[in-house]
């Protein structure tokens, strides 16, 4: 039966999901990677192939979602108008030029990979922003989100990595505090501008309100507290640092995955008026699943 | 894409006629010999009434036709028990074995005896669809007219599932088997429940829509907001079966709170019988010579005969007059300066009682509504107003009143079939120009031509066709198990008439014997075919439990099905896309089939029949040939038993009456005869033209359409408002049953009353379960009810998967319907599995809130509940039917009971 | 130029689904893809109800969002507005179908028959495997409106030449035409007409007019 509610859309199922994880991840990965080689190179190989694993994951998720994947080629015949062409451009340089960051170990080329990841993360973004059947992500908010998000995965990822790496510099742990900062607001800026009446289907605000919890405690005020928490402790830092990378990493899978495969309700129909059924009779409009 | 067209790709004209609200005419798309899709007829966008279009049902018929599930062998049973929990162990046998097995019986019959020990027939047949099968058996009609008596009592849902009262009711006051509102022209509808937009066809769909652009109101009353109720410009909810309360406070604002001259004066006075007077014992003051009714003479002031040219009948008012009263087996009163009062007097009187405020208590209606809509009514009435119909003028009233199913059948529907057309008649709306109208006749004769049946009776009304029940001509022995032409004088006796009588007393029979009847025999064979009232009757357990003892059943069947499960042989008839027939198209008939044109549209087929289906016209030729009766059988067609004789005064097609014909050739015969009928001799294009051109029409004047005219050419009145004709026949129907020792009917007796009285229905159906099965009142507070599905209805169309993806996407199909608030308040969530108990038994379903929904009122939508039907079984959706109760105290005098049922609802956890 | 446009008369439409069903007839479409269809939407609270069946489908927007997104260029508009895909070209990513806002795409990955796993003749004779893994949706008929038009033959005034849900539709509730043709029959209805489309505030330019009162 054809719903009159909004219903969740399907064609993105979980591979999708992962696809925006790893890709967000991985080249938040990058950003943190390429500075933290500009103190010591090697940080490209260490971080930089984890980098090539995520973005390389995305890749093949993306890949094997698609409904003709041997046609996967003529993904780039609309730079013009798609966003999705675009991040497949823009994928070219970045594994590239992660590759060659690699090899050569050479901060300039990680730091060319990083702006490049930056366009891949920000052209993810502008894919939900574009998608005008999904209410929940084509509010503009999302976008500031996701690229947020994914950076912020990136300095808690980059920070777990360096307990078995080493530390890099009180920069890090910073950073991830400012980042989680922000996606916080973001978050809660976007949560409560769809929950505003008539902005999301009522299922949508319902499951965003459903995941809110975990994505604020667990997600930020714990990673939060733990980082503010190492410079009291600092015997503990190491250990509320990997926590603290744990809870910002979860956080951002956790949001992505629930704007992507729990709130993503499609539009649904709605009627401005109900028809007279004789001249002069006609009623107020409806839109079923929202208010 | 691929596309078909540089195939061989053929687009076959042939025709729909699954639901009673057609026949309507399609084409289909044949590519490389296969059916591929089904469009409109475009050709006749002309000549149909909704531009050559067909419903969505139609568009089953292809995946019907290629339904990997069909039947497409002869089957014989193996296992001699039936029952659900029988495995039939069909096995494919030829046609040659399995036509020998039901020749052989029938044979045997024709041997011992065609009737059995009771006097019943000891062949029955049972075809359902209101009467569509007989548009796809090709010419088994003229082989059972070949065989003699056939018991057709075994009804599949008539009486309870059809607009019966409506049927009876109709036809005896204005020749109107169905009722409907002349759409067209109408401004003003008030609607109990017809649901048009489900079950009116592309015809009442169309006329409608034309309609609610052009400005109708159409105020549709009943409990829960059907597809109609949601097409209509206003909803009133009213509790279930109380609708002749509202009706007659409608009649109580008219004739009390409305200047009388608002009403249609010179029409009552001429056109009705409101200025009879009415003696002291009920019944009409006749002339003592003439016996003809009296009425008071203004001018001459004095009692005159009906009839007298010049009078001036007084309307209302008691005089003082001298004459006779004849009642019940010509008992006679003669009256010397008796107080008299006129019908229409008697009329007033009795309803004055009926107040809105009265009917708000009952209906759960405000009063003002009540008497707004009574008012509006009036209003839009324009009494007076005249309008030109071809040349003659007519008056035009542009007001209707329409009854729906459950509204027209069982206890009440005599009060809301009378309430309406007696409405009709206050306005002088009846049978005129957007009024409310008949549309054709099946009990009248002759059928095809409603005007021909206008024919006067000696009181000055319309002559009807009743049982007879004078000592003489009451037929005290039942000539089949309902005993129709003896208990339901109304029903009449003609072809149609044993699918009108009280249908579901042949199954109760077979539970329970009738005192003083005859024994209740099993048929001998029994025939079904496009009908399954295992699924589709009332009480759907107890009649499968007593098909099952049926000893030889022969189904022409399709798939397997809950009723053919109990069968002997299975008979696969090529299907509606792979046969032959010629139908008469047009003119006017059920619902809102009403044409400019009449003729006749051939079905034929457009794909070869698959597997080893036959066309029913082979079939039914071998059953004659092997039974002997071929020469009656050919006769019977040359008769015109497929509805058009060979011969006619101009042409003769008949068919050599010794041979076997082909189908073919029979088809050629009556194709001929019918471009003859068209074209008074002159035509004679047979099966090829009809094959290439689809149908053949000539126009139908749209005089036609109404009664009125020929109630004036015929000088005749509508018997309105009084019924002394039928509480005469009440009485002497007592007399007959209790001289027969009869007493089980007396209930049914009580309703021939010459103005209906309102009785608390909703309480006699509370105590008639109460009395008969277990459960107090309050054990069942919700009521029950159904509603038609376009999907479905009458379509034998369940095993076809598009039908049951579309249909979801209408409200109910998935379960059942109960009121969002109410669900809340019970703890139902949308989608949670639910019980629906009724005295009876029990079913379950996933509940469907929804706003438009009394909170006192649950709804299953068609009638599902399938176990043996491939694919349906599996739709998981429950059906009213197993829960109703067949219960004598349930059935009206003519023999009809309501889909409704008090039942108990709770949620029992979980999804289905 | 030409737009094609559909007008919907909601005062008509009784929910029939014949409009469903035949677009399935003419388009081959397998069981659950209804590139039409009419929604049964109630409104109001007991017992003030409304029931109103609205027909849906691709609505052929003036600036399609699938059309934006798609990365092949599978999506195009034609010059008389009907929006189409190429199915050679369509690599399947769905992102046409979430950025649909009419809920009008579809996408099914393996073929699927009426009665379980295997095809009936008919479904054999019409299955095309290009249409699989790939989005599809309403054509608005473009090959009864090409093939039409080359008989001279008008969409919308003659059904051999207007979509098959048009044609069909028995309570003449749907309409096509061209609306950049003040002549039309489409242009006429909304002349006469109130009427709005659905989320017009989403900015896509919907091609499908409802109709809901005779204009005062």
């Amino acid at each position: 039966m054809r719903s009159v509610q909004p219903w969740h859309q399907t064609p993105w199922d979980w591979r999708a999901t992962i696809q925006f994880i790893c890709g967000g991840t991985g080249t938040g990965l990058l950003f943190f990677t390429a500075l933290a080689a500009l103190q010591e190179a090697d940080w490209l190989v260490r971080t930089g192939t984890l980098v090539i694993a995520f973005v390389g994951t995305g890749l093949i998720f993306v890949w094997i979602k698609l409904g003709r994947r041997w046609r996967a080629l003529l993904v780039f015949l609309n730079p013009r108008t798609s966003w999705m062409t675009r991040e497949a451009i823009l994928s070219i340089p970045l594994v590239i030029l992660v590759l060659a960051a690699i090899a050569s170990r050479a901060p300039v080329i990680g730091l060319l990979a990083a702006v490049s990841g930056l366009g891949f993360l920000y052209a993810q973004a502008r894919i939900l922003r574009e998608s005008m059947g999904i209410p929940a992500w084509r509010e503009p908010l999302i976008v500031p989100l996701i690229v947020f998000t994914g950076l912020a995965e990136g300095a808690a990822l980059m920070l777990i990595a360096t307990v078995f790496f080493g530390a890099v510099g009180v920069w890090l742990p910073t950073a991830l505090l400012l980042l989680l900062t922000i996606r916080l607001w973001l978050w809660s800026a976007y949560q409560r501008k769809l929950s505003a009446p008539g902005a999301a289907p009522l299922r949508t605000v319902a499951a965003l309100d459903r995941a809110n919890r975990t994505v604020i405690m667990l997600g930020h005020v714990i990673p939060l507290l733990m980082l503010i928490s190492t410079i009291f402790i600092p015997s503990a830092a190491v250990i509320l640092g990997l926590l603290a990378g744990l809870g910002g990493l979860f956080g951002g899978w956790y949001l992505k995955f629930t704007l992507l495969n729990r709130a993503a309700y499609n539009q649904g129909f709605a009627i401005a008026r109900t028809p007279a059924r004789s001249p002069g009779y006609s009623g107020p409009g409806a839109k079923p699943g929202w208010r | 894409m691929k596309n078909g067209s540089n195939k061989a790709t053929k687009s076959i004209p042939t025709y729909c006629y699954q639901c009673v609200a057609g026949p309507d005419l399609l084409t289909v798309k044949v590519e490389n010999d296969v059916a591929t899709a089904v469009e409109p007829n475009f050709a006749a966008a002309e000549i149909h009434p909704a531009a050559g279009t067909v419903c969505v049902k139609a568009y089953g018929l292809v995946q019907k036709t290629y339904n990997p599930r069909r039947i497409l062998t002869p089957m014989k049973r193996t296992n001699p028990r039936k029952g659900r929990d029988e495995d039939p162990g069909f096995v494919p046998v030829s046609w040659d074995e399995a036509l020998e097995l039901v020749a052989e019986k029938l044979n045997e019959i024709q041997a011992t005896g065609l009737l059995d020990k009771s006097g019943y027939p000891r062949v029955a047949a049972s075809f359902g669809g209101a009467g569509t099968p007989t548009a796809y058996m090709g010419t088994l009609p003229a082989f059972l007219a070949s065989w003699g008596p056939i018991d057709m009592s075994f009804g599949s849902g008539q009486g309870v599932k059809c607009y019966h009262s409506e049927h009876l009711y109709g036809e005896l006051w204005h020749r109107a088997f169905t009722v409907c509102s002349d759409t067209p022209l109408t401004e003003y509808i008030v609607s109990f429940g017809a649901n048009v937009e489900a079950s009116a066809g592309v015809c009442g769909v169309w006329r409608h829509a034309e309609a609610r652009e052009r400005g109708v109101k159409r105020v549709q009353i009943e409990p829960h907001l059907s597809v109609t109720g949601g097409c209509s410009a206003e909803w009133v909810p009213i509790r279930p079966k109380t609708d002749p309360a509202f009706l007659h406070a409608m009649l109580n604002v008219i004739l009390h709170e409305n200047p009388r001259d608002a009403l249609d004066l010179p029409f009552l006075r001429i056109r009705t019988a409101s200025p009879y007077l009415v003696g002291p014992n009920s019944f009409y003051l006749r002339d003592p010579d003439s016996h003809k009714p009296l009425m008071w003479d203004q001018r001459s002031g004095r009692a005159v005969p009906f009839d007298t040219a010049d009078a001036d009948p007084a309307l209302e008012g008691e005089f003082t007059v001298t004459g006779i009263e004849i009642g019940a087996d010509n008992e006679t009163w003669e009256h010397e300066a008796a107080k008299c009062m006129t019908a229409f007097s008697k009329l007033v009187e009795h309803e004055k009682q009926y107040t809105p405020e009265w009917a708000a208590e009952i209906c759960d209606v405000p009063a003002e509504t009540i008497r707004r809509i009574a008012n509006e009514f009036l209003e839009h009435a324009q009494v007076g107003a005249t309008v030109e119909i071809e040349g003659r003028e007519l008056p035009f009233r542009p007001v209707a009143v329409v009854l729906g199913k459950t509204v027209s059948n069982g206890w009440g529907g005599y009060d809301c079939a009378w309430a309406r057309t007696l409405l009709a008649c206050l306005v002088g709306g009846l049978d005129v120009p957007g009024g409310t109208l008949g549309t054709t006749v099946r009990l009248n004769r002759p059928a095809k031509d409603r005007h021909r049946s206008v024919r006067p009776d000696p009181d000055g009304f319309l002559a009807y066709p009743w049982n007879p029940t004078d000592s003489e001509g009451w037929l005290s022995r039942p000539t089949v198990r309902h005993g129709y032409r003896t208990l339901v004088p109304l029903s009449a006796n003609s072809p149609w008439s044993q699918a009108l009588g009280p249908t579901h007393l042949a199954w109760m029979q077979q539970q329970e014997p009738f005192p003083h009847w005859p024994e209740p025999t099993l048929p001998d064979v029994w025939f079904v075919y496009r009908t399954n009232p295992a699924i589709s009757f009332w009480d759907t357990d107890k009649v499968s439990e007593a098909m099952a003892k049926f000893p030889f059943v022969v189904a022409f069947a399709y798939t397997l099905d809950e009723t053919n499960y109990m069968a002997d042989v299975l008979l696969p008839e090529a299907t509606d896309l792979e046969s032959l027939q010629l139908i008469r198209i047009g003119g006017t008939k059920y619902i809102e089939y009403f044409w400019d044109y009449q003729g006749f549209a051939l079905r034929q087929p457009v794909v070869k029949a698959r597997g080893e289906a036959r066309d029913f016209t082979w079939i039914a030729t071998e059953l004659a040939r092997r039974t002997g009766l071929l020469e009656k059988y050919n006769k019977a067609i040359n008769r015109g038993a497929t509805s058009i004789p060979l011969q006619g005064e101009s042409y003769d097609y008949s068919l050599d009456v010794s041979e076997a014909h082909p189908a073919e050739t029979i088809w050629d015969a009556i194709c001929r005869a019918a471009s003859a009928e068209l074209s008074d001799g002159g035509e004679n294009g047979g099966l090829d033209w009809y094959r290439e051109h689809g149908f053949k029409v000539k126009p139908f004047s749209r005089l036609k359409w109404y009664l009125y005219p020929a109630i004036v050419d015929n000088d005749l009145r509508f018997e309105m408002p009084y019924q002394e004709r039928l509480y005469r026949i009440g009485h002497q129907l007592r007399n007959r049953l209790h001289e027969q020792g009869i007493n089980w009917w007396d209930k049914q007796l009580t309703e021939y009353e010459p103005l209906p009285i309102w009785h608390d229905l909703p309480a006699m159906i509370k105590q008639a379960i109460a009395k008969n099965l277990e459960g107090a009142d309050e054990d069942y507070p919700f009521w029950l009810l159904t509603a038609r599905s376009m999907q479905y209805s009458w379509g034998s169309n369940v095993g076809v998967q598009e039908m049951k993806e579309v249909a979801d996407n209408v409200k109910g199909h998935k379960g059942i319907l109960i009121n969002s608030s109410k669900a809340t308040e019970l703890g139902i969530r949308d989608g949670d599995l639910i019980e629906v108990r009724s005295a009876l038994r029990a079913t379950r379903g996933p509940a469907v809130l929804q706003q438009g929904i009394r909170p006192d009122t649950v709804l299953m939508i068609g009638q599902f509940d399938h176990w043996a039907t491939p694919f349906a079984k599996d739709f998981n959706v429950p059906s009213m039917n197993a829960l109703v109760p067949m219960l004598m105290d349930l059935t009206d005098s003519t023999g009809s009971s309501a889909d409704i049922v008090p039942v108990a609802v709770a949620p029992v956890g979980g999804k289905r | 130029m030409t737009r094609y446009v559909m007008v919907v008369d909601l005062r008509r439409c009784v929910g029939c689904q014949t409009c469903t069903v035949a677009c399935r007839h003419t388009n081959g479409t397998p069981p659950g893809v209804q590139w039409r269809s009419v929604l049964d939407v109630e409104s109001g609270e007991y017992p003030d109800v409304r029931r109103t069946f609205v027909p849906v489908g691709c609505q052929h927007c003036a600036k399609p969002p699938c059309m934006y997104v798609c990365p092949t260029t599978a999506t195009r508009q034609r010059d008389d507005g009907i929006v189409t895909i190429n199915y050679d070209y369509c690599i399947g990513c769905g992102y046409c179908i979430v950025a649909c806002p009419y809920q009008a795409r579809y996408k099914v990955t393996k073929q699927r028959y009426a009665y379980g796993s295997e095809p009936m003749e008919n479904e054999a004779l019409r299955e095309d495997p290009g249409r699989i893994g790939v989005a599809t949706k309403c054509t608005y008929c473009f090959d009864r409106i090409d093939a039409g038009r080359s008989q001279g033959l008008i969409p919308g005034v003659d059904p051999e030449a207007t979509p098959s849900c048009v044609s069909s539709c028995i309570a003449a509730a749907l309409h096509f035409g061209d609306i950049e043709d003040a002549e039309s029959n489409v242009s006429g209805l909304l002349r006469e007409n109130e009427h709005f489309r659905m989320h017009e505030e989403l900015g896509a330019e919907p091609g499908s007019y409802y109709l809901w009162d005779k204009r005062q």
